[in-house]
């Protein structure tokens, strides 16, 4: 119900779990506290000023496959 | 359209194509008509501003639920907090979201234009702050969304706590949204074939709390992204499998979304928070869907703190913001849509939220609900 | 002089004077200076454009200019878009008792400024003082008279179903400059706003003449208020392609960030034309020409349908670009 946006981090103290992201040239400073294994460098979905996941680019990827499925005849996957 | 460098980076290119294939696919394998719940208000308004109505196949129609946290806030509710507004002692501080929702007498922005101290934040974390600075006045968080927003509340709450903070409290609007789907699924007049599931709730409460709607209640549910292609893909899953009769729940938004959701989160919640009743505008009261402080931190719950009674208020005679929460009625069959009812006068708070199933169907609908 | 300005400041007196010759002759120069109640202007027959705004825009200061720019600006865009060549400008100053006057001072040597540049003249004006309160540090007025050459006529009115829109660059950056600016939301953010006359870069059209319909600024509200504003009056529906509109990456990731959209914030360096379809391309060569254009591109056409708005996006959809409601609100859910 929520508007969240991919960005990456691109500064992160992990010690206060506060981080700056950048999303396409904005810097917003964030707390990471729900995403301790977030690092430099990291892509995460943030959701009122909190990083509410990490973004994985494998199961990104992997979502095209899961395309690729659906639009191939057989009805499981 | 911002994942477009998320996409970039994790070299995914081909999402046009992979949406428009999808929604060939679609017109192939749709036999029947079907009728799929957008659960979530953030997947109305993408689909509104995606313009993917009109691409799909006539037999697929989608209809919006009630996963609007603005657009379920109780009247009751919402004149509670209007009055903490007026309270000369009381700082509030709220999601823009809130600020024209109407109550009986005017909205927080009508207030705020009285003199009253409301003020729109970003974060919950900044609310902490006028806490800090401002030590004569009571700050009042308008604690309002679904689990997607409510670990950011429980955040703020847990550093008051730390801080000792005895100026700040949240009155607490926060619902859970599982427990409304089941209220849907029983209800006898809602006809729902499949449900696209909220996709960023989904990343904190994972999978597992939606398996009753498969397994008790034989109807598939997916859950999506906002995407097109994602959400696309979410309706072609869902098509499948009503054409197979095998009713599951799958996730279709891996990237974000972890079987077992967010743990950290999910823990964080259940420290600051403990299940509750909680009024649903249009819906009734639906037990266990709302979040209560627990006992160790209802110190910071506005209501109790300051003395605030809920009284009952009538819904406007004409509004039907029910059922067209519930997806039984198309906001054009209220009678009140668009004509009484408008964003500039909205009677109730779904005309008026950014993702209000009336207000994403007067603005990317024609305003008299076709298609524009 | 006192640092801050004072009710006396206000009353006509001495304060006033000296106010007057410190801080506007010195910014303002030339014309100013010469003023009696009113300026005298000879102007040449033929139909003259005047117009007026007032600017109220707070912070005072932004990157890319400040409310005196701004004001400068604002009017003479008005202007241009009716075709004109700005001949004269009026600056009219309402200013709150305890405002620096420092603060003051750089706003009106900024509108000075850009007189200068474009060589044209503030020739009256005026200041007053209110109480405290009773206005949010500076409020400006400012009023404008230009000539529309011959075979010059920009209005709505000629809109035509097949004619082709064009916006002449980058859209919602001043909106989003300023929208970065406000408390609490803490965005460090590189981008702009693109104040600046236009003037210059809509004189460049002359050639095509009545070839080019109608010409505006897409201030408050963006380039969505405007082309449902053209939908409205024309009776004509407007059809545009998201993949055209020039949005700088910048804008567009605050936006996603914050919850807006480009195509309603406001612009205060660019302009949407409506040409004949068979000038477009020759339209937008002109407007590339010149640095406030390099980024033109032609956004879409004119159709014969409902007089609403409708963009087919990046994914080959429609959809209808509604009339924005409501002020802009930080948006979480």
């Amino acid at each position: 119900m929520c508007l969240a946006v991919p960005a990456k981090i691109v500064e992160i103290d992990e010690a206060t779990f506060s981080a700056s992201i950048d999303v396409m040239g904005n810097i917003r400073k964030i707390s990471v506290m729900l995403t301790p294994e977030a690092k430099l460098g990291s892509w995460v979905l943030v959701h009122a000023g909190q990083a509410i996941n990490v973004v994985s680019d494998e199961e990104a990827r992997a979502s095209l496959e899961i395309w690729e499925e659906l639009l191939r005849d057989e009805q499981q996957f | 359209m911002t994942s477009n460098s998320f996409n970039a980076a994790a070299g995914i290119i081909d999402e046009k194509k992979y949406f428009h294939l999808l929604v060939e696919k679609l017109r192939q394998i749709v036999v029947r008509p079907v009728k799929l719940m957008e659960v979530c208000g953030t997947h109305t308004m993408a689909i509104g501003k995606a313009g993917m109505r009109g691409v799909l196949p006539p037999e697929v129609e989608l209809i919006s639920g009630p996963g609007c946290p603005v657009c379920v806030t109780a009247d009751s509710d919402i004149d509670a907090f209007m009055r903490l507004a007026k309270d000369e002692r009381v700082i509030l501080a709220t999601y823009g979201d809130m600020v024209r929702v109407p109550g009986t007498e005017g909205s927080l922005a009508e207030l705020k234009a009285q003199g009253a101290d409301v003020r729109v934040v970003y974060s919950a974390l900044e609310a902490l702050d006028f806490a800090r600075t401002e030590g004569d006045k009571e700050v009042v968080f308008l604690g309002i969304g679904f689990e997607t927003t409510a670990p950011a509340t429980a955040h703020a709450i847990k550093t008051a706590k730390a801080e000792n903070l005895s100026n700040f409290s949240i009155y607490n609007l926060h619902k859970t949204v599982p427990e409304a789907l089941r209220v849907l699924l029983e209800d006898e007049t809602t006809t729902i074939d499949g449900f696209i599931l909220p996709g960023h709730v989904s990343v904190i409460i994972g999978e597992t709390p939606y398996a009753f709607i498969a397994e008790e209640y034989g109807i598939a549910g997916a859950i999506a992204g906002f995407e097109p292609p994602e959400i696309m893909a979410a309706i072609v899953k869902l098509v499948k499998d009503i054409n197979a009769e095998t009713p599951v729940i799958s996730n279709l938004y891996r990237k974000a979304v972890r079987p077992e959701g967010n743990v950290v989160a999910q823990n964080l919640l259940r420290e600051i928070f403990t299940s509750a009743d909680a009024d649903w505008r249009g819906l009734g009261v639906i037990p266990g869907s709302g979040l209560a402080l627990s006992k160790n931190y209802e110190q910071f719950d506005a209501a109790q703190k300051l003395g605030i009674e809920k009284i009952q208020v009538k819904l406007h005679p004409g509004c039907r913001c029910g059922e067209i929460l519930k997806g039984i009625i198309k906001p054009r069959q209220c009678p009140l849509f668009a004509k009484r009812c408008t964003p500039e006068n909205p009677v109730g708070p779904c005309m008026v939220s950014s993702e209000g199933t009336c207000a994403a169907y007067f603005l990317y609908h024609g305003g008299d609900g076709h298609v524009g | 002089m006192s640092d801050k300005i004072r009710m006396a400041h206000g009353g006509g007196g001495e304060m006033t004077a000296r106010l007057i010759e410190q801080v506007f002759y010195e910014a303002l120069g030339g014309d100013f200076k010469e003023a009696n109640d009113s300026a005298v202007l000879e102007l040449p027959g033929g139909k003259t454009a005047f117009t007026t705004d007032s600017f109220v825009i707070s912070p005072l200061f932004f990157p890319g200019g400040d409310i005196g720019k701004l004001a400068f600006c604002g009017t003479v865009n008005d202007l241009a878009a009716a075709g004109a060549q700005p001949v004269a400008i009026s600056a009219s100053f309402i200013i709150e008792e305890g405002m620096d006057i420092a603060d003051l001072k750089r706003i009106a040597t900024s509108l000075g400024d850009v007189s200068r540049e474009t060589g044209i003249p503030v020739v009256a004006g005026d200041t007053k003082v209110v109480d405290k309160g009773s206005a949010d540090k500076v409020f400006i007025t400012t009023a404008g008279i230009g000539i529309i050459p011959e075979g010059i006529d920009y209005h709505p009115r000629n809109i035509r179903p097949g004619d082709k829109i064009i916006v002449s660059g980058t859209i919602g950056d001043h909106g989003y400059c300023i929208t970065a600016l406000r408390e609490g939301i803490a965005i460090q953010s590189s981008v702009t706003s693109d104040c600046r006359p236009l003037h210059e870069l809509v004189a460049l059209l002359c050639p095509l003449a009545g070839d080019v319909h109608t010409v505006r600024d897409a201030t408050r509200g963006g380039v969505g208020t405007v082309l449902n504003e053209w939908a409205r009056q024309s009776g004509n529906g407007i059809l545009i392609r998201e993949t055209m509109l020039p949005v700088k990456d910048e804008v567009k990731g605050g936006c996603a960030l914050l919850g807006f959209e480009p195509i309603y914030l406001a612009n205060e360096g660019k302009m949407l034309f409506i040409v004949s379809y068979n000038k477009a391309e020759e339209a937008l060569a002109l407007l590339q020409s010149h640095s406030a254009g390099v980024d033109a591109a032609v956004i879409g056409e004119v159709t014969a349908g409902k007089p609403q708005v409708i963009m087919e996006t990046e994914w080959g959809t429609r959809r209808v670009v509604p009339v924005p409601r409501g002020e802009i609100l930080l948006r979480i859910c």
